[in-house]
């Protein structure tokens, strides 16, 4: 890892370990993310690459028997003290899911509830603006406009995905978790959340998960890889993909058995 | 050996290293060819030797048609993504290689028809079994992985380059001494060179051999002899 000023993680975790009643699922992840840039996480399913992403919103409390030990740092604080504000942390740390989960609601109230709730538009035309601008940056007002009153829940999957994307950048939030933001997305679909990730990591600090090694390659600056619950390596992207140090991590990349 | 999970992948890799061994077989047997044709003076040889590159340029597209085809159907990485790079550019040497032999036939016909040749003045054929070797190690430290053997390949290029300054620099007083037979001798200079080109090539395998192995390029500078006079 090349050197850096401490001040310029974004996000510094030290030692976290996460179980679920007594099963174990993060061993001890040391893992600081840089900001305005995009970070990887990579590695088998169930490796904890969902788990380590919640640690970062405080997600897991809402998990019965989930518990997090260690230090998550952001913007150098703490963010497990019992005085942080939830609701503020969450405002700041930005979540896309692995499964679309579009409120009940109406389109337009989807992407306006967060907004509304943080108080971030003055009046109407305000949120009019957000909620359209958001839709767009996702790629889905092109297929939404003329329905946004229509339920959340009517759009296809790939669509939902979306429209939780433009929930999430409603708010302006310094961080953005996505957990798998293109696993229901077609090419063209992708492609647009790709570029607007792009756009975004100028300003924000992006955190993402991908099964998708190419979609790691194309969008992150930096990649962790996980197996079993531990960080295996942590390097510059190019150089995960073009020269890893661990074998595990050539052998995972490019679809080997040992 | 470590296999991928979807074996056709592996299928495709094999086909690939089959078609460099094929080629670097033939890029083996031209050189070997054309220098055994010279030192003997068989002069039905070479029209042989020289219709015959037309099958490893064949061949040599035939590679690069699949290096394309599966960087664009896969999208290596890593381990996988050098070695078909690596493919692509052994094959192209393996190409050039055969054309520096055609190119050598071409000057050894003219070389042996002249009324009065006899023997080779200069030990062209030692150059050219010193480089014959270093092709066939290059290509073995390649298909074996063995990059102990291909540091030692890189780092000897040194003594081609010695062997051909020799050789280069007798040549020269040659023609000075017998200018009547200043054609067949500067044929003899191409010759030379034409080896001397092949024994970096031979470096250069071993060199992307250490590559496909290692992931970087050798760090350590190389011995050169200094080839201006
Ligand atoms: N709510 C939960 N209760 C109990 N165990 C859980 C829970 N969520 C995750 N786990 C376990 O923790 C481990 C890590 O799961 P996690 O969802 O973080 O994996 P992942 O890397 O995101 O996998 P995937 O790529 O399949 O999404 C797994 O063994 C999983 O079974
Ligand atoms: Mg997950």
């Amino acid at each position: 890892m090349p050197d850096m000023p401490d001040e310029n993680y974004k996000i510094k975790t030290n030692d976290v370990t996460v179980d679920y009643g007594d099963k174990r699922a993060l061993h001890g992840i040391n893992l600081n993310i840089q900001s305005n840039q995009v970070t990887s996480l990579i590695g088998p399913s169930g490796c904890g690459k969902s788990t380590f992403i919640r640690c970062l919103n405080r997600m897991n409390d809402l998990i019965m028997g989930c518990h997090v030990n260690g230090s998550i740092l952001i913007d150098n604080t703490d963010i497990n003290l019992p005085e942080t504000d939830i609701v503020e942390l969450r405002a700041r740390i930005g979540m896309v899911f692995q499964k679309p989960n579009p409120f009940p609601k109406s389109i337009y109230d989807n992407v306006a509830y967060g907004p509304r709730i943080h108080g971030l538009t003055k009046n109407k035309d305000d949120l009019d603006h957000v909620v359209t601008k958001s839709l767009k940056r996702a790629g889905l007002w092109k297929e939404v406009s003329d329905r946004l009153d229509a339920s959340g829940l009517s759009l296809s999957g790939g669509q939902q995905q979306r429209l939780c994307i433009a929930r999430a950048i409603a708010v302006n939030p310094d961080v953005l978790l996505m957990d798998e933001p293109c696993s229901a997305l077609d090419p063209i679909a992708t492609a647009v959340i790709e570029e607007l990730i792009n756009e975004l990591k100028e300003r924000y600090t992006i955190v993402i998960v991908t099964h998708s090694m190419q979609q790691a390659a194309r969008l992150s600056q930096k990649t962790a890889y996980f197996h079993l619950g531990e960080m295996i390596e942590f390097d510059d992207t190019s150089t995960i993909f073009t020269n890893p140090k661990h074998e595990m991590t050539e052998s995972y990349i490019t679809g080997k058995i040992g | 050996m470590v296999t991928h999970i979807n074996s056709a992948f592996d299928d495709d890799i094999k086909d690939l290293n089959n078609k460099i061994a094929k080629l670097g077989a033939l890029a083996e047997t031209q050189l070997d060819e054309t220098l055994v044709a010279l030192q003997k003076k068989n002069i039905y040889k070479f029209e042989k030797i020289i219709e015959r590159d037309k099958k490893l340029d064949k061949i040599n597209d035939s590679i690069s048609a699949s290096v394309f085809e599966t960087l664009a159907l896969w999208s290596p990485i890593a381990y996988d993504l050098r070695s078909i790079l690596v493919a692509d550019k052994i094959g192209s040497m393996l190409e050039r290689i055969g054309d520096y032999s055609k190119n050598m036939a071409r000057r050894s016909q003219i070389i042996v028809n002249e009324e009065h040749f006899e023997t080779l003045p200069v030990n062209i054929i030692g150059l050219g079994q010193h480089v014959q070797n270093l092709l066939h190690e290059s290509l073995d430290a390649y298909m074996e992985l063995n990059i102990d053997e291909a540091m030692r390949i890189w780092e000897s290029d040194v003594d081609t380059d010695r062997l051909y300054l020799s050789i280069f620099k007798e040549l020269l007083s040659y023609i000075s001494d017998t200018p009547d037979d200043v054609k067949m001798l500067t044929h003899m200079i191409f010759i030379s060179k034409n080896l001397e080109r092949v024994g970096d090539y031979t470096t250069s395998i071993a060199k992307q051999t250490y590559f496909l192995v290692e992931g970087t390029v050798p760090k350590s500078e190389r011995p050169k002899a200094s080839i201006i006079i």
